[in-house]
């Protein structure tokens, strides 16, 4: 069976006068649908090469890409943005939310643009914030906002969903929480969820963990027992 | 970097806008007012001039000279006449003597010429000439051929050797003439000495104190008052001199002019009754011959048809004539026969008697013998026998003769009935003998018969010659005749239309004679109302529009660059408060080792000064330099001012400086101010974003629950930054503001010419009279006004310059209008409320202002203010109404009211006629027509006042242009800001909802809508400032004699909105490739 989400030979450089960097150098891995994914890695590993690549928002210099049979690396531009718009949400680290809009708006932001998107209230609902539709981000703690993003994420019915240091701006409970979140929807709406992070305690939640390290993939491995991140300290 | 350049280029130009303006209007003004100024100077204009009804003669201008606060006078011979180039039309031209040396650098040499082209004239008959209007100068070499001057000038042709420019007429405005169409066309100036006439038709002078002031300052027009009442005050004594020397010529040169006018009036009515009689002489002569010749023809016809039947008859009497000759021919023949019978007769009878007689002798002896005889004897039967054959014999013979004798006494009767013989009882030999006498007799009478016959046949012929000589030469008499009466007759059609044509001559010679003596007439009637005008600059229409466009310019400039500096304030706070905090970091940072908040915030003071520095010197280049130039280029078409350039106003300068330094000095110690209070360690953290609000508009929930998303979404953002929205707002709002004037000042303008020529006043054509006898005499201007085709209506008026006054003592000059009839009163003039447009009535009592006199003396109906009287008094009156009116200041009166001002009986006028002319050619010929009738002073066509308006909306419209270029500017500074400052700020917002997967249109649409709301709000609000500032303008604009029409067009309101739009989107098209340019990547950052 094909592999949800396939990285072959996918190379990035970056030019910076005489120097030329690999970013990604020659990345082989898959992910398969339905699977709770950490990407692992120090800053500077390639992470963030890499979840730009597989989100859309650039384009590899070499190999193939390929999602759910589509292949991401031969997307023309405007193609990359319907790609972006229907088959992936993000999570970012600082949420990105629209100061000026409520969490419920900002969660219709992105449902307002998506062919089957869920309910927005209800996926806030979802997410725990019932209570706090109407608030403006101002008003929500870090934790909140994060859930707001992941809602905003969710609400678009993604095929992938891809998140980006989503702890990072995060007190310690508060990011164990968001990870219970992202890991209770894998569990129950079957999405592909990756996540990307630095903090390698978190691996044993998933069930694969992808090593990143100087723009290549050290190691791709199923993690047969994944364990709540409850349990899981740091 | 990005951030910086844009930011540099925001305060650089709205700085830069700011100060252009503010230099740029407020100097062209001053600029435009320094070439006048320079201009006059360099040709030494005249501060005053006097004008005399009857010409001024050098006693005058030795009083003039004299008259206190005078420094230098040049009296000028001019005249105003009519030309010709060739076969052009006819030109409108006034002749102008020019000094002795027209260069000389003296104060008496006023109005100097500019030389253009060619050379000064130096002999008589050369000329150089200026254009006035819009026409333009005929070229060098052109010969002008003059009429109508030869009073004053006694060339008649005048060469063009040079084209000059005269200061007194530096604009296209039209000037007004007393000869030719009324409307100058050229003034042509000749040299020294050309002209006979002994006295000066004006007199220019400077006035000394006058000199150190400039032109339109109080102190100069104060100064030029002074002597212009001294002079006034001289004037009526001079004129009285003036009249005395003039009227005595006068009047004699009338006197003898009507009696040549009678005597040669009675020469030729006595002329024409000659050559009357001679004509119907002639006629009747002609008559004669006519008869003559006719019964010449008949006789001619009769003849010839007697000689027809002469000839036609002529042979039958020649035959009758042979015939009888014939006849007389066989007469005598017979005769000849009968005669030889008769001889015959005779003859046997001679021998036969004897015969008988023996017969009858034997034939008695035989009876005897027979009775002798036995009867039965033989011998006896034998002589019975014999005796009865003798018997026989006998009788037979008896018989003949008798019948012989009965024959020739027939003959003898028949012949003596011919009268052939002298009795019927002739013997038969007297029978004979007579017989052949007149035998003979017709032999004789026969010849004579054939001579007579042969002799009249020749006559006969020789007859019909003569008749036909007799006729051929009565034919020919009679042709002669016929010819010499055709003479005749064509003789007298010839002397007939001669004499028409005589008569025709004579009695045009006599009309002239009598226009002569009018014209005479009427200059006695002038010498009588001899009066002096002194005129001052602002009675040369060029000075006087010049003055009312740099007035207009300095109205804009007074307006616009506050508005632009307030704007230019709110572009730099929002600048330097979003430059400020994405600096807080840094500042923290600096703060936090020690450095003082003064030498922090000069960083940014630096900065922006720098920044606003460099906007203004481009600023001030564009502003004292292009900007004049741009709209003096405009003004460049109407007026000729070769001194004109930008000036350098270093006060103006500084001013603009001081402004900008201020306006960004204080808006970046604003921002820092509010940075730096706060603790350092504040500073470093993040500056918590702005949170999101509700805004009003969500309580309006129908409205609210209405909105789309995005609808909502851009709502909350537009009220989100105050100082932004108000930016925004204020920038297009000005930017509309001024196309909204900018449409607006065409609109009042083009309106005023339309609305006063077209609904307001109705009377297209104005002719001032000198008297009043104009419309009364015999072939004068009230005939030519009721006879032509081209005049529809037409009335006597009353015009006077009369001043009214308010309680307030306040004064304004106006012209009092009365009708004669007061029906062409509202023919001519429509009166009626602007606001409300109702009809105000005339009546006895009525007493109607324009409105703009009204307004500036502050009067209502039922108000009562005072007018000055003819004989210098007060007069109350009560204002019955207020009339819409733009052009000229006003006063309706009825006519008792004009008599209680006049002071008794009113002498009309002016005539206001209503023409169908359609063309300035038509105008033209009717112009000339009404000009040549006596006692009519000018005429002006409403169609050539319109024309100055026109060359004034030209120029506003070229302004209108420049304004529009600077809304665009100041739109696209503003917007260019705002977009700037808002991708700055939310470029991780937009990089978000990229990573959300928005197309690139909806980005653009997601970002800009706010912006293009914003431009509406502003361009809404833009209406809301620019109507009253447009008011603001257009009053100040506004003098006396002009009011504009208040209103703004739909369309105009509708244009400025929509310009503003296009240029929003135009500057949100320019920056697309901006949003499109912000990286996702921006996503993944740490906030700022």
């Amino acid at each position: 069976m094909e592999h949800f989400v396939n990285f072959i030979d996918v190379s990035k450089y970056y030019q910076t006068g005489s120097v030329r960097i690999n970013a990604a150098d020659h990345m082989n891995f898959y992910v398969d649908k339905g699977e709770f994914c950490i990407i692992v890695g120090p800053s500077g590993a390639g992470k963030t090469t890499l979840l730009n690549m597989l989100g859309g928002m650039d384009t590899c210099d070499e190999g193939r890409i390929i999602l759910d049979g589509q292949e991401v690396s031969r997307f023309t531009e405007k193609e990359l943005t319907s790609y972006r718009r229907y088959d992936v949400g993000f999570v970012f680290q600082f949420y990105n939310l629209v100061q000026n809009l409520t969490a419920l708006e900002n969660v219709e932001l992105a449902s307002e643009i998506c062919k089957h998107p869920l309910d927005p209230a209800e996926t806030l609902r979802s997410v725990g914030l019932g209570e706090r539709l109407n608030n403006f981000p101002a008003q929500l703690s870090g934790g909140e906002q994060q859930r707001v993003s992941i809602a905003r994420a969710l609400a678009k019915n993604p095929k992938l969903l891809l998140c980006d240091e989503p702890t990072g701006a995060l007190d310690y409970k508060t990011g164990k929480a968001v990870l219970a979140l992202l890991q209770r929807t894998c569990r129950e709406t079957g999405r592909t969820v990756i996540v990307i992070t630095h903090n390698t305690a978190l691996t044993a939640m998933a069930d694969r963990i992808i090593q990143v390290r100087s723009g290549q993939i050290l190691s791709n491995e199923v993690n047969e027992h994944p364990v709540p991140v409850e349990q899981i300290e740091w | 970097m990005g951030h910086a350049k844009s930011r540099f280029i925001s305060f650089f130009g709205i700085i830069m806008l700011g100060v252009m303006m503010l230099t740029g209007l407020m100097s062209v003004g001053p600029d435009m007012r320094r070439a006048q100024r320079v201009y006059f100077e360099q040709q030494n204009l005249f501060d005053l001039r006097v004008v005399s009804t009857l010409g001024l003669n050098e006693d005058d201008i030795e009083a003039i000279a004299a008259t206190e606060g005078v420094s230098a006078v040049m009296p000028v011979k001019s005249v105003d006449c009519t030309a010709t180039i060739q076969k052009s039309d006819v030109l409108t031209i006034r002749v102008q003597q020019l000094p002795p040396d027209p260069a000389a650098e003296t104060e008496e040499n006023m109005n100097r010429v500019v030389l253009l082209e060619g050379r000064m004239p130096e002999a008589e008959g050369e000329c150089v000439v200026a254009a006035v209007g819009t026409g333009s100068a005929p070229a060098i070499g052109s010969v002008l051929t003059l009429s109508g001057a030869e009073d004053a000038l006694p060339a008649e042709t005048l060469t063009v050797v040079g084209i000059v420019q005269d200061p007194l007429h530096f604009s296209i405005d039209s000037d007004s003439s007393t000869a030719g169409t009324g409307k100058l066309n050229l003034v042509v100036f000749v040299a020294d000495g050309s002209f006979t006439a002994d006295y000066y038709s004006s007199c220019y002078l400077k006035v000394a104190d006058a000199a150190q002031y400039e032109y339109g300052t109080d102190q100069y027009t104060d100064a030029v008052e002074t002597v212009s009442q001294r002079l006034e005050e001289i004037s009526e004594t001079q004129s009285a001199q003036r009249r005395e020397e003039l009227i005595d010529s006068a009047a004699a040169a009338l006197e003898d002019a009507k009696e040549e006018f009678a005597q040669k009036e009675a020469e030729a009515n006595q002329k024409f009754a000659e050559a009357e009689a001679q004509l119907a002489e002639a006629e009747q002569r002609l008559d004669a011959a006519l008869a003559e010749l006719n019964a010449g023809e008949a006789e001619y016809s009769a003849g010839q048809a007697q000689l027809n039947q002469q000839k036609n008859d002529f042979p039958g009497t020649m035959s009758s004539g042979a015939e009888e000759i014939l006849n007389g021919q066989e007469q005598v023949l017979d005769f000849e026969d009968q005669l030889q019978q008769i001889k015959l007769l005779v003859n046997l009878k001679k021998v036969a008697d004897p015969m008988l007689e023996y017969a009858e002798g034997i034939l008695e002896n035989a009876r005897q013998a027979l009775e002798d005889v036995e009867p039965d004897d033989q011998e006896y039967t034998e002589l019975r026998d014999l005796l009865a054959r003798a018997q026989n014999l006998y009788d037979n013979t008896y018989n003949q003769l008798a019948s012989y004798q009965a024959q020739l006494d027939e003959g003898k009767v028949q012949m003596y009935q011919q009268g052939l013989i002298s009795s019927p009882d002739l013997s038969n030999e007297q029978l004979v003998t007579e017989a052949e006498a007149a035998l003979r007799e017709m032999k004789l009478a026969l010849l004579e018969g054939q001579l007579a016959l042969n002799t009249g046949n020749a006559t006969a012929w020789v007859s019909f010659d003569q008749a036909e000589a007799q006729l051929a030469a009565a034919r020919s008499k009679l042709n002669a005749g016929w010819i010499e009466y055709n003479e005749g007759a064509a003789g007298l059609e010839t002397a007939k239309e001669e004499f028409a044509a005589q008569k025709q001559e004579a009695e045009a010679q006599l009309a002239e004679g009598r226009k002569q003596i009018n014209d005479a007439e009427e200059q006695v009637a002038k010498i009588e109302s001899g009066e002096w005008y002194v005129l001052d600059r602002g009675t040369v229409t060029s000075i006087v529009t010049f003055e009312q466009n740099a007035d207009r310019i300095e109205a804009i400039a007074r307006v616009f660059p506050a508005f632009f500096f307030l704007v230019a304030a709110l572009v730099a706070t929002t600048t330097m408060t979003r430059m400020v905090d994405e600096n807080r970091l840094q500042m923290g940072t600096l703060k936090a080792l020690g450095y003082s908040n003064v030498s922090i915030a000069s960083k940014y003071l630096m900065y922006g000064l720098t920044a606003s520095l460099l906007g203004c010197i481009v600023g001030m280049v564009i502003g004292f330099v292009a900007l004049p130039l741009v709209v003096w280029n405009a003004y460049a078409t109407v007026y000729t001012l070769p001194t004109f350039r930008p000036v350098f106003y270093p006060g103006l300068a500084a001013a603009g400086v001081l402004l900008s330094v201020a306006v960004v000095g204080l808006t970046t110690l604003a921002a820092c101010r509010a940075c730096l209070k706060e603790k350092s360690a504040a500073l470093l953290l993040p500056r918590a974003p702005v949170a999101g609000k509700r805004i009003l508009l969500e309580r309006m929930r129908f409205i609210w629950s209405r909105m789309s998303f995005t609808q909502k979404t851009t709502a909350r953002n537009m009220f989100r930054y105050k100082k932004r929205f108000f930016m925004t707002v204020l920038g297009v709002a000005g930017c509309t503001a001024l196309l909204l004037i900018g449409f607006g000042l065409q609109d009042s303008i083009g309106d005023v010419l339309d609305k006063q020529f077209n609904e307001l006043n109705h009377g297209d054509l104005t002719i001032s009279l000198s008297d009043e006898k104009a419309l009364t005499m015999e072939q004068g201007l009230g005939e030519l006004l009721n006879s032509s085709t081209q005049i529809e209506h037409w009335g006597a008026f009353y015009t006077r310059t009369v001043s009214v006054s308010n309680a307030d003592g306040q004064e304004s000059s106006l012209t009092l209008i009365g009708a004669e009839d007061p029906e062409e009163m509202a023919a001519c003039f429509t009166l009626r409320t602007r606001v409300g447009q109702e009809e105000i009535p005339l009546d006895d009592s009525s007493v109607i202002l324009t409105e703009k006199t009204a307004e500036s003396l502050d009067l209502d109906v039922g108000d009562t203010f005072w007018v000055q009287t003819v004989d210098g008094g007060r007069l109350e009156l009560t204002l019955t109404g207020i009339t819409e009116n733009y052009l000229f200041a006003r006063m309706f009166v009825s006519e008792p009211i004009l008599e209680q001002i006049v002071g008794g009986d009113v002498a009309w006028n002016t005539v206001y006629a209503a023409t169908t002319c359609a063309n300035s050619a038509e105008r033209t010929s009717l112009s000339k027509e009404v000009m040549a009738c006596n006692y009519v002073s000018s005429t002006s066509f409403a169609e050539e006042t319109a024309s100055i308006f026109d060359n004034t909306i030209e120029c506003i419209n070229y302004v209108v242009i420049v304004v529009i270029a600077c809304a665009a500017a100041l739109a696209a500074v503003v917007l260019y800001n705002l977009i700037t400052v808002n991708l700055a700020e939310r470029r991780k917002e937009l990089a978000t909802i990229k990573v959300l997967g928005f197309y690139d249109k909806e980005v653009y649409r997601y970002i800009f809508r706010e912006i293009e709301m914003l431009s509406l709000f502003g361009s809404m609000a833009g209406l809301a400032i620019g109507l009253p500032m447009y008011q603001f303008i257009i009053r100040t604009v506004e003098n006396d004699q002009m009011m504009f029409v208040r209103t703004v067009e739909p369309t105009s309101f509708l244009f400025s909105v929509l310009l503003t739009m296009v240029f929003t989107l135009a500057v949100c098209y320019g920056m697309r490739r901006q949003i499109w340019g912000i990286s996702m990547v921006e996503s993944m950052k740490a906030p700022e």
